[in-house]
């Protein structure tokens, strides 16, 4: 049984169906049932977990000599890299490791450095940079989007990682990485991406046996009077109609998935985008957390995760819908200047995003740090740096006005807006 | 009868080892226990409850006591109960019950159930598998935590149980306290911690001879570590490393969690956060700025208790702390840790929240929730501690020092604890604190240094008050469910803490048996709107279920783990204990899509099982057998499917009931057409081939010809598998 069919039957049985968080203040203009597909913006977030080090990414230092003590990283600073107006570090053997992504995209990245996010807690890192406020609270900005978009979507946000205490907005759904997912998509047969044999040996038993079950519990459902179990009778009717939308992820999947984890949830998370059941994806890729050895374990790293970021582009150029996909990348925090005894790095709040996509302006950095990474404030309308705290003017730029600048492109209402309140003022981060 | 074990027995460490069994049977005595002697055939031996009437007797409709013995069983055992437990609580109505419960709670599925609760507060499981516990050790403190590398060179296995063993830590010594029926505030107060042989080798030492792992080396037991103050689950390593702390965090993390844990205080509501990353916060704002200090008053001086224990869980024994003008001292709920104390400061802590009604009121929360997957209702207004005694909002109170630093609590520029910080201190540097100094010495500054801190504020009020803005009937939905909640409450305090008693109170309540409703006014729709579980099944609890009903796990074959544990486990809302910790309890479009397919799939593992075994073993199909021919009016068939009914989803249905009717349709529209298929060779006769039998399904063992079933010649096999599956993924299956 389709959406629609559902639909025609729950009429027939006099029922409304709405969300089954209708109750939730959050989500009291939800909306009935509909089967419209999302075609907005595809928003995927990436969240290079445990910390990541700016220095050696888009906020390049290095240093001047190889004979410099104390040097922010191993490269010389007349190595460091351009493309456009966007400076990013030589990594790799030949320094050119980055090269395929900032060099492809950068008519399109907007790089945020220097903002301080106040905090060297990996929680609290996480949270704000992905919520816009340390404190626990407020949801990921994925969620809020997604809850904005796509209420009445299956799957709005695909969770694979990350921040994803989505606050009840909406749920973060784990989707898996590709093979299982055809299992559940096809869930009456034994081969799903072989043979069209069910279990059943007849294609039409398995329509009985789901036509039987949305009866049966309409009837249930018609007896109960307890709210809760209502409710929970509901949620499950709803559930089961998101079934057949797997069938659609699946048909978009690729024939080949890549080997790499991170890629694979990308490639699904678009597949779910293009099927119109998903509005935003969160993965993650750990490991950045190097108090030892910080080149050695934290560069090829981020090199795989920007990476990650140029394979999302290639693959939705491949699809189609490099037009309409957002990349959003950042992290718990900054690491500290220079390298401590076990040549790693510590925690350092001050840190960068990267994103690019509709609305968002490409070829730009705005604000910025010194030579040690330490903050400099922001002029409120350039966004360019104006010196140090304690010698210059201008706003401390935080990751506060990073996510009110994002709920503003995305659309999120004041409603959201009110109930998950973000300190600062507004900035002219998208122009 | 429990068994417990004197761990003084073991105080001797390695000399003991050299027993090598010790550890499983040597010291260990036979304690009466509440529930010892009751059982369904012994039930006046059974302590007894006062039960609880149903609040809305006009209204409320719940389960009978066979119904609630079911949902009771299924929950805390993953069984179904036994025919002497549906027998007398048949007859004896509640009493019979709770018989059938004190069994219940002495089945070892039980005590696994309990770990698996309490891990979804305290992930502590994240360190299974692999050397993940191990690895969070320092091998300088635990010279022989890889004792098997030397005794079992490349043995994995052992090397693998000694990880798990020492994952399992404090989540045994909850199932240790529940089994024996100790004060559930041992979990706290214990002065030992528990460890099997393969854990105890790692903690206190391998002797130098051989010795053998005794007779039950995977048996938990109490032991002590020598020189290491146990405070219970407080002291424990893995907990300590879950909860972890940092040069900057300063054990408030850890803070926060023991009173979120053990009291029922979220800290955090407790005022708004600073969110205005660029405001000025003052010096040392956590002492000294009222937006911090509403939170860390009540954390800090508890921080403080974690003092001897560092990042990695180890103790260091040396009772130093920083300096009052750096961070409170520590204390706990208006008193202020004794000198005498700094070094056992965590055991002082514990001591103090076992006494505490609270800790009942957290317990009773947490078990609550785990067992009905609902959440408590709150209407109330957070509230803070009450300060008054700190800093003096009247400018009274507070130790002097510097008017411009701020009170802590009171109203800023009187009174104030905040004292030059080049007078009082603990050594270190000024402003900053220090860990340093002479415990005790120093002092809090201010005025001659000398005045004792002010103890921390005592604990909020366990009763606050109810916001008036919300909903009149809501309001009245919190006082019916506080009502209830404070008399379990009560009543687990007065059994001594015994964690069985709370089980049994809240299977009991209303709660855990409401059903359904007369119908109701609006009004009365919220008032009610706490009643009535309606709980996604978690992957474990679903897990067991299929296992219960049916007879077989939902797998690949009998060498794999099922797949709501393993593969499917985070598709189906479950948790990981590391990057996963939330369970997903609304269903979502993948939810359902595995639900459908775990229903196809035990259908076609189960019914053709079912079928090849005797009639007397079958539990699908008890009286009817594979070439019973199915026909619409055909009494035989319709009882089957009563069974089925019965069976899978708990319900006691007539014959002529409308839900009989409906499966009816299932079985025999799916036989019609199969009918039909196999007619125009359409469909084969052969069963698809996860469906086919020739081992069996739970020992994976050849089966005799007799026994096999590949072929479906009259669709009777593939239709009965229809009517299975369309109830094994029914609401009343997949929800309890």
């Amino acid at each position: 049984m389709d959406r629609r069919d559902f639909i025609r039957m729950a009429s027939w049985a006099g029922l409304t169906c709405v969300l089954p968080a209708a109750m939730d203040p959050l989500r009291a203009s939800a909306q009935p049932i509909s089967g419209s597909a999302y075609t907005g913006t595809y928003w995927i977030f990436m969240h290079a977990g445990g910390g990541w080090d700016p220095t050696h990414l888009c906020d390049p230092k290095g240093r001047a000599t190889e004979n410099e003590n104390d040097p922010m990283g191993r490269f010389l600073k007349s190595d460091i890299r351009t493309a456009g107006n966007i400076e990013y570090a030589p990594l790799g053997d030949d320094g050119t490791a980055l090269d395929a992504f900032f060099q492809t995209h950068y008519e399109r990245l907007l790089v945020i450095n220097g903002m301080d996010t106040t905090t060297n807690g990996h929680d609290q890192g996480t949270r704000g940079t992905w919520s816009g406020r340390t404190a626990e609270g407020h949801p990921p900005i994925g969620a809020l989007i997604a809850a904005t978009h796509g209420p009445n979507l299956p799957m709005p946000l695909i969770g694979y990682g990350g921040y994803l205490d989505t606050q009840g907005v909406t749920n973060a759904v784990p989707l898996g990485d590709g093979g299982l997912l055809h299992n559940l998509a096809h869930p009456s047969r034994p081969d799903p991406t072989g043979s069209e044999e069910n279990y059943f040996g007849h294609p039409d038993v398995p329509g009985i046996v789901q036509r039987e079950q949305q009866l049966r519990l309409l009837r249930l459902q018609g007896k109960q009077r307890l709210p809760r179990i209502w409710d929970g009778q509901n949620e499950l009717m709803l559930a089961r109609l998101g079934q057949d939308d797997l069938k659609r992820v699946s048909e978009s999947l690729p024939d080949d998935f890549s080997n790499n984890q991170l890629e694979r949830q990308i490639q699904v998370a678009l597949a779910a985008y293009q099927a119109g059941l998903s509005v935003s994806v969160s993965v993650s890729r750990g490991g950045f957390d190097t108090h030892g050895n910080h080149d050695g374990n934290h560069l090829p790293r981020l090199i795989d995760f920007v990476n990650g970021a140029n394979f999302a582009m290639q693959e939705a150029e491949r699809m189609g819908i490099a037009d309409k996909v957002a990349v959003v990348m950042g992290s718990d925090f900054g690491r500290t200047p220079g390298y401590n005894n076990g040549n790693g790095k510590d925690h350092w709040p001050i840190s960068s995003m990267m994103m690019m996509g509709p609305g968002i302006p490409g070829n730009r950095v705005i604000g910025g740090t010194d030579d040690r990474h330490g903050l400099q404030l922001i002029d409120p309308v350039t966004l360019l740096p104006t010196g140090a705290p304690d010698t210059a003017e201008g706003a401390r730029l935080s990751i506060a006005h990073v996510h009110r600048a994002l709920r503003n492109l995305s659309g999120v209402p004041n409603d959201f807006k009110a109930a998950f309140p973000l300190a600062g003022e507004d900035l002219p981060i998208f122009g | 009868m429990s068994q417990t074990c004197i761990h003084g027995s073991l105080k001797g460490g390695l000399a003991i080892l050299l027993l090598g069994s010790v550890l499983t049977v040597s010291g260990c005595k036979e304690d009466p226990t509440l529930f010892g002697g009751c059982s369904t055939q012994d039930i006046n031996a059974c302590p007894r409850s006062d039960g609880f009437a149903n609040p809305y007797e006009a209204q409320l409709e719940l389960l009978s006591w066979t119904e609630t013995l079911r949902k009771a069983s299924l929950e805390l055992t993953g069984k179904l109960p036994n025919e002497s437990q549906r027998a007398v609580a048949e007859v004896h109505g509640q009493l019979g019950l709770e018989a059938s419960l004190a069994e219940m709670m002495r089945d070892p599925r039980f005590s696994q159930r309990m770990i698996e609760l309490y891990n979804d507060h305290f992930l502590t499981d994240k360190y299974l598998g692999r050397e993940n516990a191990i690895e969070l050790l320092d091998e300088e403190e635990w010279p022989n935590l890889r004792w098997f590398e030397s005794r079992f060179p490349g043995d994995d296995d052992t090397a693998l149980m000694t990880n798990d063993s020492l994952a399992r830590e404090p989540l045994e010594l909850i199932a240790h306290v529940i089994r024996s029926e100790r004060p559930f505030t041992e979990i706290l107060t214990a002065d030992y911690t528990m460890a099997n042989t393969y854990s105890a080798f790692s903690m206190i030492g391998l002797p130098d001879i051989p010795v053998g792992l005794g007779d039950n080396p995977e048996g938990f037991q109490e032991i002590y570590v020598p020189g290491i103050p146990h405070a219970g689950i407080l002291t424990s390593a893995m907990f300590l490393n879950r909860f972890p702390t940092s040069d900057t965090n300063i054990n408030r993390h850890r803070s926060r969690m023991a009173y979120y844990f053990f009291l029922d205080i979220d800290i955090n509501q407790f005022g708004d956060r600073p969110v205005d990353a660029s405001s000025d916060f003052g010096e040392n704002p956590t002492l000294n700025n009222p937006d911090c200090t509403v939170c860390h008053t009540t954390m800090d001086p508890v921080a403080g208790l974690f003092m001897n224990w560092n990042e990695n869980g180890e103790y260091s024994g040396e009772g130093e702390w920083f300096g009052p003008d750096y961070i409170l001292p520590p204390g706990f709920n208006g008193e202020a840790l004794p000198d005498q104390d700094r070094r056992n400061a965590l055991q002082w802590f514990a001591q103090r929240v076992a006494q505490n009604p609270r800790f009942a009121q957290a317990t009773v929360k947490a078990v609550f929730q785990g067992l009905t997957g609902q959440e408590i209702l709150d209407v109330t207004i957070p509230a803070p501690p009450d300060m008054g005694g700190m800093g003096g909002s009247d400018g009274a109170g507070g130790a002097g020092g510097d008017p411009g630093v701020g009170g802590m609590g009171g109203d800023p520029g009187v009174g104030g604890m905040g004292g030059d910080p080049g007078v009082g201190g603990m050594g270190g540097d000024p402003g900053v604190g220090g860990m340093g100094g002479d415990p005790g010495v120093g002092g809090m500054g201010g005025v001659g240094g000398s005045t004792p801190p002010p103890p921390p504020p005592p604990l909020p009020d366990d009763n606050p008050n109810i916001d008036p803005t919300v909903d009149p009937a809501l309001q009245r939905a919190y006082n019916v469910q506080q009502q209830v909640l404070r008399t379990i409450q009560q009543r687990f305090i007065d059994s001594g803490y015994n964690f069985k008693v709370l089980v049994r109170e809240i299977i009991l309540s209303p709660y855990f048996r409401a059903k359904n409703a007369s119908p109701l006014t609006s009004d009365l729709e919220k008032e009610l709107s706490t009643f009535g579980t309606a709980r996604l099944l978690t992957p474990e609890l679903l897990s067991r279920k299929i296992e219960a009903t049916t007879g077989v796990r939902w797998r690949s074959n009998p060498n794999r783990s099922d797949y709501l544990l393993d593969q499917y486990r985070i598709f189906y809302g479950g948790i990981d204990s590391d990057l996963v910790t939330q369970r997903v309890t609304e269903p979502n479009g993948v939810m359902a899509s595995l639900a459908q397919r775990m229903a196809y799939e035990v259908a076609c593992s189960a019914v053709p099982y079912d079928f090849s075994k005797p009639a007397s073993q079958r539990l699908l199909f008890p009286d009817i057998d594979q070439n019973t021919a199915l026909s619409e009016t055909s009494d035989q068939v319709r009882e089957a499917v009563r069974h089925l009914h019965d069976r899978l989803l708990g319900e006691d249905l007539a014959g002529g009931d409308e839900e009989i009717a409906a499966t009816m349709v299932v079985l025999m529209e799916a036989y019609n057409l199969g009918r039909q298929g196999l007619a125009d060779e359409s469909v084969p006769e052969q069963l698809a081939g996860p469906c086919r039998l020739n081992n069996d399904r739970i020992t994976g063992a050849d089966l005799p010809d007799s026994r096999r079933i590949n072929r479906d010649t009259e669709y009777t096999m593939r239709a009965w598998m229809a009517a299975t599956s369309y109830l094994l993924s029914d609401y009343r299956y997949l929800y309890e």
